[in-house]
Formats: C-alpha cells, structure tokens, sequence
C-alpha cells in the first residue's frame, strides 16, 4: 500500500509528458506475431528436411530419419504417409495421393495407388547425378518452376571424409586420381578443397521434368545450397552458406548457364578444359562468376541461410505480403530480403523480418497455409533446432524497415508507419560498409570497413518515406545501416532496426 | 588426522601395493592417494562429447585428458561451469560475437571453472584440476560459437548418475539408439550401408532375415539373420558414420556379378536403370530396366523360412545367369548360402 502510494505519482507523470522521460521501445515480436507449436508424431525424430501444403489445408513433413507425415490443423493430428526415405530434405506437394520428395539419392514421386491415405508406390523420378557415399552430399528441392519443371540443388562433398570404395556416377579424377582417395586419403585430403566435386553436378542446380524426369544442370558455383525458391517476380532464388569462396553466406538470381563463384563444381561443364579449379587464377574465376545478389552478413544477419518462399498476398500479413523471406540455423529468426533490378543485374539488402526465442533456432524449412507460417527446424548434428512451430500475424504492424532501393545519390528506404518529425537528423541514419574477400579461405572478415558518410536526410510528405543521401559509393560492398535510434511518430523504434544492402551498380 | 587416514588408505590397499610393486612409483609408496582420477574425454562429428557425462568425488584430484577426434575439421574447447550455468555460459559466448577469437570463444565469467585451449582438429590438451567441493552437477561445454547449443555434458560430482536414457543433463542424442525401423518387420529403409554403393536399400524381411540391395546397381547385394540396423551414429552425427547391420552377411553376391539375365542365361551383362520400389504388405518389389527391358523383383520369406527373390517380366523370360545356381522346382533357383544357416535363395519366375 505504502509503496503503491509511493509510487503512483511518477507513474502518472511518466505517462503525461512521454517526451521527456520514456525512451522509445520496439514493438514485441510476440505482439505482432503470435508464435506456437505443434505436436510432433509419435516415433519421429522431429527434424524437418522439407514442408509444403497440401491442397485441403493439411501439411505435408518430410523428417531426419525418412518419413513423411501429413498434419492436419483440423484435429491436430498426424498421419504417416511414407517411411524409409534417405535423408529427405525437401518435399513438393503434388496432390493430394502424390508428393514428390528429394532425398539423398534421388528425386523420388511418392504415391498412394490404393486410396487408403499410405503412399505405396517410391517411383524414382530421377537419380542421374552422382553419389560418392561422402556424408556432405545432401540434396535439396525441389520447387516448382513458373514453366512447371522442378528445380533441385545439390551439395558438395566435404574434405571431412573421402569417397566410398563404390560410388554411382563418372568418377572426376581432376588433380586427384581417384586411387588415392583411397590410399593415401590422410595426405590428399588437403588438396581436393575444402568441399569438392568428385561426381557428376554435385554444386549445380539441376533442372527436372515432372514428367519424363529427363533433367537439365542449369547453373554451377554452389557450395552447399540448402535454400532454393521463387520470388514474386519469377527469379529463381538459391542461398548459400559462408564457407570457402563464401566470404559470408550468400543469396544468388540464378540464370541458366551461371557460374556463381565456389570453383569445384566447374569440372562438370560440358565445355570445361579440363584444369583443376583450384589452380584457376582467383582473377578469372572472379570474371566467370555472377556474384551474389544480396551478402548475408556473418554474426547479425545470417550464419547459415535456409529456404526461401514468398509471404503470401494476403491481407494478414499486412505491408510485408509478397515480399521474400529466409530461415536461418543459427539465431532463432526469419529474415526478409528486398530485391531490386539495377541496370540488368540484381541486388538488395536483408533485414530481419522476427527475431524471437519462441521460434527457436534451426529454422530450416518455411509453407504458408491459410495465414499460418509453419516453420520446420532441424540441426543435423550442426547447431539448430527440432519440430515445428507456427507464426499467426495478430493483425498488430510492427513499425519496421518496409523496403530499401538504391538510387543515383544514396538509398530511399519505405517505412511501415510515420517518423517522428525530427527523423532528419543525420546521426539517426549512420552504420558501416565493408565487403568480403573472394577466395578459398572458410569465410572473410568483413574488409575495407568504413562508417558510411551520410550527406543529407529528407523526409517524404508521407512521412513514410526517407532519401538518404550518401556522400560516396563503394561498390560491391554491403551497406549496413543501424537505425537503433530512429523512431516513429507514436515514439517506437524499429523493431529490426539493422539492415544491409548490397551495392553491385548504382542508377544513373 | 590426515596421517591416520593415510595410513589407513595404505592398510585397505597393501594387496593392491604388494601386486603391483614392480612400478618404480609404488615404491614410493605414494600411488594411492598421490595419482590423479583420469578422465578421457573426445570431441567427436556431430557436436559430442564422448562420453557425454562422467563421475568423480567432491575434491577429487582430476586429469581430464581431451583430445579433438572431430573429423569434420571442426575446433572444439571443453569448459566446466558451475551447475546450472550451461545455458548462461553459452548464450555468453554467442555474444562475444568479434571478440570471439581473441578470447579463444571462452567468455569472461566467474561461472567458468576451467577451460581448455582452443582445439584444431587432432590436437590435445590436458586439464589437472580439483574438483569443486561442492557436490552438484557440472556442465562442460565446447563454447566455440554454436556448437555449445547441442555440444555438452555432465560431470556428476558426488552425485550418483541417472540411467542413460533419463539424464536431463546431457544432450537428447547422447541416450538414443535407433534401430530403423523401430523393430517392425518387413521394413525398407533407403540409408547409406556398408560393402554396398551409396544407393543402399535396406530390408528388413520376415523372421530374422535382412537384405541389403543396391539401387545403383539393381542387384541383392548382401543377406544377413539377426537384427536389422542400428542407425543410431549415422543418423545422430551428419550421416558420416555407416549403419551397423545386426548380423554378418550368410550369403553375399560374389564381386559384381550380376544375378539374371534376359532371354540368353550368357547374355553380356546388361545395362540397368532403376525406377523405383512398391510396398505390398511391406515386402518391397523393386522395378528396373535391363537394356530398356522392364523387370520385376520382389524379396520375401517364403514358408520354408528362407529368402526369395521373385523375378518376372512382362516383355521377356527371366534366366539366372549362366553357371551359377543350381535348378530346383520348375522356374526355380537355388543360389547356395552358408549351409549352416539353412539360407536358400529361391529365384521364382513370375507370371507377371
């Protein structure tokens, strides 16, 4: 009673004059977005490879020890449909008696032939890329292509471990005969990089035909592309994971033919010449590649990069519907990314989309269904998570970077709600550029760091909209931004208040 | 006091003295109470420390020998916390976030009781401490950004340790063990399998029987009696470590040879393309081409108690490749396994 009485005067005149003492806070993650769980099925260890909708609502699973589950939201239940899978880690709904599913060796169509809901017919739909039996070489996908072919992605071998005695596919013996990987593996494990191609389209992006299975590799450069997906626009999306020629974890616009960047894959070109990629001059390897569109920094951003789908337009997901988003391992969060097309070539910047404890980390696989996000976690032995989780926009719009495009002078970012008028200050709109090394090494610091030079702020007359200009541009380097201190005109901060972008041209 | 029970520790082990008084130490007569508890502890693939827990008294005097056997050219430390500080220690070293390297991962804090040295792969290091009088329960962690998330364990310090498979303490993975699927029979798991191409199909058959086929190849590769495979170490690391099948294989086919042929029993040896497998019952029939040429093959126990193999196609007439087994019934083969076993393998041609 005392300390009620003690304190309930400041209480008061903290409340009346907001300008003079409160500082401004973000909105909560858990008041924007309600976050829960499901109940994972009996017997499965509940690390999810692949997640999708099914037509009538149900969710289609795909888990670490090779079952597929169906889960109805209905009555919360789950159904079996498939078991014995090797390491699936992607899964496409096709209908609902077929669901075509990705796993370790081969892209495979399960059916249900009998009607009675349990898939009894594994048709392979495609296995025509190479198996070395080393334990790195995971497969991911597939998603459907806007033409209705499906596009998969395939992981490298990593220099953990060596090849089987027997493998499926052509053997490459490029700087390597394949003999040693056997006799004197202790001695060329050193030499075959860090993760290395030893059989065919391992690092490439393949694409197949539903139908006849007949597959086109479609781009090389891959490390290890857990993450593939299509965005509003029809770009073909694949994310990366910092590594070696991975100077932080990287997110590419992949076009037929392309190279982007980890060199081990380039022996299976049709027109390669035969060299040993590591012995190819950094300088043309740099020419041949398409660099990454948007760099996910290293320790903020992203650590490990996972898959990507588009936020559905609907009304329930307020500004951010449409816009492209991004699961990570490492730290419990979804990030978006905003994408641009300058002068023929694609760039952008991430920000966080939900940071949350409630979501757990590992966040691996990502399916909208009526206004429901599922999230699908795993680990697989690296750090991670296990289950599923759900995300329900509450219909509360957190004040937040909305979007960021390049212009001639700077950037113009877009905000969900309206700055407070003194938003014009340059010290609000500070941060850093750097750039990352290009080379065989596991990851780069961040190099050439430098605070970005902030010119002039001028505020839109939507009050929603902010030119940055910038007093000098360093290409090919991100521009993180920290708005920590921006606030809007109801006195919140932004609830991710850290972006980067990354500068590969600037508009004239 | 402390002499008294000395002497009384040397009286309880004289036997013990006396056997083993060629060692230059126990002449000393200082063994006993002098030689520290030794612990060998391995940072192994998947983020584990092997063994994921350990025992010892308050006090004890310690030699934790650690040794970095990570495949995965993963670095690894071993630091012990006080109880009930594993998830502050961890959540800590994620903070360092560029100070990290600096402080070898290991952040400031009076939590910590000793840490290693940052370990590269192969390397070792050796930690001679007191233990904490205090009994209790003792995380140790790999503080190496990340891997502290799942890599950890528990030394029970005067405290008695849980069965296995009921310790809160240690990560849910260090207690599993999996057999695929969970006992029932039949049961088809695709998983990497040793002495088999990467394309390995297991079967667990009726009975005791297991097969291991190869997809790659389109053939049986191996059969063995007893429990099918226990998946545990492939499916708790990163899938590096094989599978190991509960049973030696009784019948194996020889080098690459391949079981039948279509139309001439010494017809080269075709060239093969799988298409995939259905269930019935469970039981696996498995669908390929040969030269373009569809075949059927289904695996089963048959009455007798002994594997089959069914093969059959609608577009030419299946043979057993010349030479090798012996006829039995009409359209029936028997390729031989260990006598011992009973093990005939039946090659039926269907009627598809």
């Amino acid at each position: 009673m005392k300390l009620c009485s003690v304190l309930l005067p400041f209480c008061l005149l903290a409340i009346a004059s907001p300008g003079v003492a409160q500082q401004p806070k973000p909105d909560s993650v858990e008041a924007c977005y309600s976050i829960g769980k499901l109940i994972m099925p009996p017997g499965v260890a509940p690390e999810v490879g692949g997640l999708d909708a099914m037509p009538d609502g149900r969710i289609a699973a795909c888990f670490h020890h090779g079952q597929v589950g169906i889960y109805n939201p209905q009555d919360k239940t789950w159904q079996i449909f498939a078991e014995g899978l090797h390491e699936p880690l992607g899964i496409l709904v096709e209908n609902a008696a077929s669901i075509l599913v990705m796993q370790r060796p081969e892209l495979t169509r399960l059916r249900d032939t009998d009607g009675d809901g349990v898939c009894d017919s594994y048709e392979t739909l495609w296995d025509g890329f190479g198996l070395s039996g080393n334990y790195h070489e995971f497969a991911f996908g597939p998603v459907r292509a806007p033409d209705g072919k499906l596009i998969v992605s395939l992981n490298l071998a990593s220099q953990g471990d060596t090849v089987f005695k027997e493998v499926r596919g052509e053997f490459s013996s490029i700087g390597v005969p394949r003999e040693k990987f056997y006799t004197e593996w202790k001695k060329v494990g050193k030499d075959v990089g860090r993760m290395y191609s030893r059989v065919p389209f391992r690092g490439w992006v393949v694409k197949v035909d539903p139908e006849t299975g007949n597959a086109e590799p479609w781009a090389c450069g891959f490390r290890s592309p857990d993450g593939i997906g299509f965005d509003a626009r029809g770009n073909l999306l694949v994310d990366d994971n910092q590594g070696d020629w991975r100077g932080s974890s990287e997110l590419f616009v992949v076009k037929k033919d392309g190279f982007y960047g980890h060199p081990a894959s380039l022996v299976w070109r049709p027109d390669w010449d035969g060299r040993v990629p590591l012995e190819v001059p950094v300088e043309d390897l740099d020419r041949l590649r398409t660099p990454a569109a948007v760099w996910f920094p290293h320790g903020h951003f992203a650590n490990s990069p996972t898959q990507i789908v588009q936020i559905p337009k609907s009304n329930a997901w307020g500004p951010f519907a449409g816009q492209t988003i991004v699961g990570e391992m490492n730290s419990p969060k979804i990030l978006r990314v905003l994408m641009e097309e300058i002068d023929g070539v694609w760039q952008g910047a991430t920000v966080n989309w939900m940071q949350s404890d409630a979501l757990k980390r590992g966040v691996h696989r990502l399916a909208f269904v009526d206004d429901v996000l599922y999230v699908g976690r795993t680990h697989l032995s690296w750090a991670g998570g296990e289950g599923i989780g759900t995300v329900v926009p509450t219909g509360k719009v957190p004040f937040d970077i909305l979007d960021m495009n390049i212009t001639p002078k700077g950037f113009r970012f877009t905000f969900t709600a309206e700055l407070d008028e003194n938003s014009d200050t340059a010290e609000l709109w500070g941060g850093e550029h750097y750039t990352y090394l290009y080379h065989k090494d596991y990851g780069s610091p961040q190099t050439d760091k430098d605070a970005i030079e902030v010119e002039k702020i001028t505020i839109g007359d939507d009050r929603r909209s902010v030119e940055v200009k910038l007093g000098a541009w360093v290409r090919d380097h991100v521009y993180e931004f920290r708005l920590d201190k921006l606030k809007s005109v109801d006195g919140r901060s932004l609830l991710n208040p850290r972006i980067a972008y990354t500068v590969r041209r600037v508009p004239h | 006091m402390t002499c008294r029970s000395a002497l009384l520790g040397l009286a309880l082990f004289a036997p013990a003295l006396a056997w083993s008084q060629k060692s230059p130490e126990s002449r000393k007569g200082k063994t006993a109470v002098a030689k520290p508890k030794t612990v060998q502890i391995a940072m192994r693939d998947g983020l584990r420390f092997d063994p994921p827990r350990f025992e010892c008294a308050p006090g004890a005097d310690m030699l934790i020998n650690l040794a970095n056997l990570d495949s995965t050219d993963q670095m690894h430390n071993f630091v012990l916390v006080k109880p009930g500080q594993r998830e502050a220690i961890v959540n800590a070293s994620l903070q360092l976030a560029d100070q990290g390297p600096a402080l070898q991962f290991v952040p400031p804090s009076d939590a910590i009781l000793v840490a290693s040295k940052l370990l590269a792969a192969e390397k070792k290091d050796s930690l001679r401490m007191t233990m904490p009088s205090e009994p209790g329960i003792y995380p140790y962690i790999c503080t190496f950004p990340g891997h502290g998330l799942i890599m950890y364990g528990a030394a029970y310090v005067g405290v008695k340790m849980p069965p296995l498979k009921e310790d809160p303490n240690i990560p849910p993975t260090a207690a599993q063990t999996f057999v695929a699927g969970g006992g029932r029979r039949p049961f088809v798991q695709r998983i990497f399998m040793p002495d088999c191409g990467p394309a390995a199909i297991a079967i667990a058959l009726p009975g005791e029987w297991n097969a291991c086929w190869d997809a790659g190849q389109c053939r049986l590769r191996y059969v063995w009696k007893g429990e099918f495979i226990d998946a545990t170490k492939n499916w708790a690391g990163s899938g590096r470590d094989l599978p190991v099948p509960g049973g030696k294989p009784v019948w194996s086919e020889a080098g690459d040879r391949f079981p039948i042929r279509l139309g001439k029993a010494d017809a080269p040896p075709p060239r093969v393309k799988f298409l995939g497998y259905t269930l019935r019952q469970g039981l696996p029939t498995f669908r390929y081409t040969l030269d373009g040429v569809l075949v059927e093959e289904t695996l089963g126990v048959n009455a007798a108690g002994n594997v089959t193999r069914s093969f059959g196609s609608r577009q030419a007439s299946v043979l057993p490749v010349a030479g090798v087994p012996t006829q039995g019934e009409e359209g029936e083969w028997h390729w031989f396994g260990n006598k011992d076993e009973g093990l005939v393998l039946t090659l039926l041609k269907a009627n598809l």
